[in-house]
């Protein structure tokens, strides 16, 4: 980990298609919710928070913001989550697929 | 099977007592000129010859009726080939006949993998090799040593010996006088999947997309910008299917 990121505060990993913080705040204003780079980094940690949250309570366990942040902001973290969304993703898109051709062919 | 087929071997070499070197000439030159008693009478007066053969090389997983018939066919080519004026006793020359072709049918029987006979032949040299040295000197030869006593080179040698693995059946249950004994299948650790793991995988993931019905639509859509979960390029702003119906979708399952 270079210098720069080990103080950063806030750190979430981007893939290739993903957009940067500037480039999601300028669509977002342009779509009528006005917003900085900073509100759009503060909402994707928040959701990673949210996440964290939810999956440490139901394992029993009662951790602090702080506790919780550290699990948000990790690499690791972040990638599975978006891993396995992508992957349940692709099984759900071919379940629509799927279920529209079989409605059609029952009209 | 086997005991009716030995007891009428039995009885055969009960009537055919042993030829004498002179009765083999006779029976020889009448075989020669198309007799074909002669020939069943000196087929009938070697069964002694197969039966022996036959025992010798007789192993757990071989059937001994079926060695026999095999050394039968042998004894029948000896007899068709056997040149009485060249002055051997007939079993000196049948028994060659008879191993080559109880060698012949053990090596077809034995492996599901059919390899050429010379290749087989190479095999079996080396085993012999290998066994002797060790018996002599008390180590077991390199397989660079054993290619150069052959005259081959050490790839041949390597690619025969690869050849020539024992074959088992999944299904074959271990011999250990048990008939309900476990199969070989039943035996072989499963290393691709650790069923705690993955029931512990599930319950995580079950977790996560119920995690998703959390997020507002805001946060939702910010997460899929910021990391490229919409439906193309081109078209940022759709979604194939949004989080809380992923999330229904996974816990319905």
């Amino acid at each position: 980990m270079n210098k720069k990121t080990a103080h950063k505060k806030y750190v979430s990993v981007v893939n290739d298609n993903g957009l940067d913080y500037n480039q999601i705040s300028e669509y977002m204003t342009k779509k009528g919710d006005k917003m900085n780079h900073s509100t759009a980094r503060n909402l994707v940690v928040r959701s990673f928070i949210k996440i964290a949250e939810n999956i440490t309570t139901k394992c029993g366990m009662n951790l602090s913001h702080e506790q919780l942040l550290s699990i948000a902001i990790d690499r690791n973290f972040q990638e599975g989550v978006i891993d396995l969304i992508k992957e349940k993703e692709q099984e759900a898109i071919k379940l629509k697929k799927l279920n529209q051709i079989i409605s059609e062919i029952k009209k | 099977m086997s005991t009716n087929l030995l007891s009428y071997y039995n009885e055969k070499i009960k009537s055919n007592p042993l030829l004498t070197k002179d009765q083999e000439i006779e029976l020889g030159r009448r075989i020669k000129n198309g007799d074909n008693n002669a020939r069943l009478k000196m087929i009938e007066s070697n069964y002694r010859l197969v039966i022996k053969i036959a025992k010798k090389y007789h192993k757990p997983g071989l059937d001994f009726s079926e060695l026999i018939s095999e050394s039968q066919i042998g004894l029948m080519k000896a007899v068709d080939r056997y040149d009485y004026e060249k002055g051997f006793k007939f079993s000196t020359y049948a028994c060659w006949w008879i191993k080559q072709a109880l060698m012949q049918y053990i090596n077809d029987t034995k492996s599901i993998i059919k390899t050429p006979s010379n290749n087989r032949n190479i095999f079996a040299k080396a085993k012999q090799i290998r066994n002797e040295i060790n018996e002599k000197f008390g180590y077991i030869p390199s397989n660079e040593e054993i290619s150069e006593i052959l005259g081959i080179s050490l790839t041949t040698l390597n690619n025969v010996e690869s050849l020539n693995v024992s074959v088992t059946s999944i299904e074959e249950k271990f011999d250990n006088g048990d008939k309900e004994g476990k199969r070989v299948i039943e035996k072989i650790i499963d290393t691709s999947s650790d069923i705690e793991s993955n029931l512990l995988q599930d319950e995580m993931k079950e977790m996560l997309f119920d995690s998703l019905k959390l997020l507002t639509p805001r946060e939702e859509k910010i997460l899929r910008l910021r990391f490229g979960l919409f439906t193309s390029d081109d078209d940022i702003e759709n979604f194939p299917i949004t989080f809380s119906e992923l999330a229904t979708l996974a816990t319905s399952k």
